[in-house]
């Protein structure tokens, strides 16, 4: 008889396997606490009483937070369409013409990634205070750009640095004008990774407190300062449900825009 | 089935008419002189090469009668008529690019409709254009692919067919066969050819491989440093280059440089630094014949005979032909021919290519070499 071992392998984890299980925990294990009490039926967090998905429901009938989502959204919209176009333009720029300043200016498009939000928003207030403009939902939407626009320019450079910059002479060769070629040719290529680079924008403008906070006009109330000023006055569990929807909202968005990201790529590989 | 896309080019091809003409032109990138100076003219349905190392300017000049580079002095023509300031997409020409730069988020198909769609063309014309190019390259069963789907060999297929379609006056192709593996590299050139025959259209090829233009071409011009070398035919070009860097990037060659210590109308004899002397038949050094000064002599390793035993003792008629006593150093077997290095009795070594492995197999003692005046080539060297 063959010696067949009888014995199970000894499970072995090895540090690695520790040290990213500890991380993962460390970054999500408060995400599904939250999840967790957000289907708690107690009105006391501290306690469980069983399930139940009437925080949930109870959104349906929240007209403020209803109002407050609508706010975020069009903010979103907003400033992410405006982005995506001056984005795509501002990627193409860059890597297509060679003009003075042109160093500077590429490494000035990520800026607003690296300058905390804190300095935008007080240096937006600042500014429109020093040019008397009255704030609303433009000013948000203006100040969202600033941030959106990096993130569409990264995501579009990225792609076009990959691009076989013979492209676009093939196009003018077989008879393209300049603006025929960007519009037949390197707008498609480009595609995925704007659509990417919104969405990923997108996320950032709907989470985003600090700048929206600070530059909204009265009456003006996205969704994350609504949630900031109800932890103020009591914590109740509709929040955490609230919390618990806009992670996977979050998720999923920027899942897609990796999804397409890949796709493209996999298309692209020749 | 070429009928439609030659129709443009055999109506008006006049024998001896030019397409392109090249006057003076020069290119310089940030003050470096990529072309300099060069005045060309290539024929209507000939099949043209730029030869030249990388970093020669070649692929520069493509691009200049491409359109992706304006020139910055110089004039350049296509039919007759001037060029400059006219963009890529007005010009009488398609490119095949190196990398190919098809359309990824396109059909092969529509890659090829690509540049009919721009002119506007009906949708029918389009259709029965498109499929006639497919045939044309033998991809018609692959037209609902992406170019991602193909291999290298489909994909340069379908760049020809994306250029052909529009029926240009000339065809420019850059490196078109760098990226492929040797096979498929000797099908595509022949596949070449052919499409040249049957359009009957220009084609200027940009290569650095010597034998590729060799074998393809009509002409070919040699360029180095940015200036045409020499412009001629293959044989021209490898049996009479007319500089010494023509002469060694074309093939294998040995060159011996010496002074020349006698001349005849019919013939030089030129004392080798090593101390041989050489006859050599005399050549033009621009508009007059070579008579005196130092010389480098080229010589094709196939040109010289490599003989066992002393051919003057064994009688030969040896009259005017060179013959050097020397030892096998080493072969090298390639397969169709063996190359041997020779080392003469003065110490200079000699390149012999051989056509059959056996006659050099065992050689120990002594050889001979032997080769005719006719056979080598003197080119004038500066003082």
């Amino acid at each position: 008889m063959p010696p067949t071992s009888p014995k199970l392998p000894k499970l072995q984890i090895s540090w690695q396997a520790w040290f990213t299980g500890l991380m993962f925990s460390f970054m999500y294990l408060p995400i599904l606490v939250l999840a967790f009490y957000s289907v708690n039926e107690s009105a006391v967090s501290a306690q469980w009483t069983g399930f139940s998905l009437k925080w949930y429901a109870r959104f349906f009938h929240d007209g403020r937070i209803q109002q407050a989502l609508l706010d975020s959204l069009k903010v979103a919209l907003g400033s992410v369409s405006i982005a995506a176009v001056f984005g795509t333009l501002m990627a193409v720029g860059l890597s297509r013409y060679r003009f003075l300043g042109r160093d500077l200016y590429q490494n000035a498009v990520y800026l607003p990634l690296i300058i905390p939000d804190i300095s935008i928003a007080v240096a937006t207030l600042v500014f429109l205070a020093a040019i008397s403009m009255p704030l609303s939902m433009g000013t948000i939407v203006a100040s969202h750009v600033v941030f959106c626009l990096s993130y569409v320019s990264l995501a579009v450079s990225t792609r076009i640095n990959s691009l076989d910059r013979h492209l676009e002479e093939a196009a003018q060769d077989l008879g393209a004008t300049p603006f025929q070629s960007f519009r037949l040719v390197l707008l498609p290529q480009l595609f995925p990774a704007i659509v990417s680079g919104c969405l990923l924008a997108f996320v950032c403008s709907m989470d985003d407190f600090l700048i929206a906070s600070f530059t909204a006009g009265g009456g003006i109330n996205t969704l994350p300062m609504e949630i900031y000023s109800r932890i103020r006055t009591n914590l109740t569990p509709d929040l955490n449900a609230l919390s618990v929807l806009l992670i996977l909202a979050s998720a999923f968005a920027v899942l897609l825009a990796e999804f397409i990201r890949y796709r493209s790529e996999q298309k692209r590989a020749i | 089935m070429a009928q439609l896309l030659s129709q443009t080019s055999s109506d008006t091809n006049v024998q001896g008419a030019l397409d392109i003409e090249l006057r003076k032109v020069f290119k310089v990138f940030d003050g470096e002189a990529a072309v300099r100076g060069v005045d060309l003219d290539i024929r209507q349905g000939e099949f043209f090469s730029i030869l030249g190392p990388s970093g020669c300017g070649k692929t520069t000049l493509l691009r200049l009668i491409a359109g992706f580079e304006t020139p910055t002095a110089g004039d350049l023509l296509i039919r007759q008529t001037s060029m400059v300031g006219i963009p890529p997409y007005r010009r009488p020409v398609n490119t095949v690019f190196q990398s190919y730069a098809l359309f990824s988020h396109l059909t092969v198909e529509d890659n090829i409709a690509f540049g009919l769609k721009i002119q506007k063309m009906s949708r029918g014309e389009i259709q029965a254009r498109v499929f006639e190019a497919l045939r044309l390259v033998q991809l018609e069963p692959l037209a609902k692919r992406f170019p991602s789907q193909l291999s290298g060999g489909q994909q340069q297929r379908v760049a020809l067919a994306r250029a052909l379609v529009n029926r240009p006056t000339v065809l420019l192709l850059d490196e078109p066969l760098g990226a492929l593996d040797l096979k498929l590299r000797k099908e595509m050139q022949l596949e070449l050819k052919r499409l040249h025959q049957q359009l009957n259209i220009t084609f200027v090829m940009v290569t650095h491989d010597q034998e590729e233009a060799l074998t393809m071409s009509d002409r070919i011009a040699v360029m180095n440093g940015g200036k045409l070398e020499q412009v001629g035919t293959p044989s021209q070009i490898y049996d009479r280059p007319q500089s010494q860097f023509v002469a060694e990037f074309i093939g294998d060659t040995n060159i011996i440089s010496g002074k020349i210590e006698g001349s005849h109308p019919a013939m030089l004899w030129v004392k080798s630094d090593d101390g041989e002397k050489i006859q050599v038949q005399p050549t033009m050094s621009g508009q007059r014949l070579l008579t005196a000064g130092r010389v480098a002599i080229n010589l094709r390793p196939e040109k010289i005979q490599l003989l066992r035993s002393d051919p003057r003792q064994d009688g030969m008629a040896l009259e005017g032909m060179n013959c050097f006593e020397g030892s096998l150093v080493s072969t090298l077997y390639l397969g169709t021919h063996v190359n041997c290095v020779i080392r003469l009795q003065s110490g200079r070594t000699l390149l012999v290519r051989q056509p059959s492995p056996e006659t050099v197999s065992k050689i120990a003692g002594p050889v001979y070499v032997l080769w005719s005046p006719q056979d080598c080539l003197a080119l004038a060297l500066p003082e």
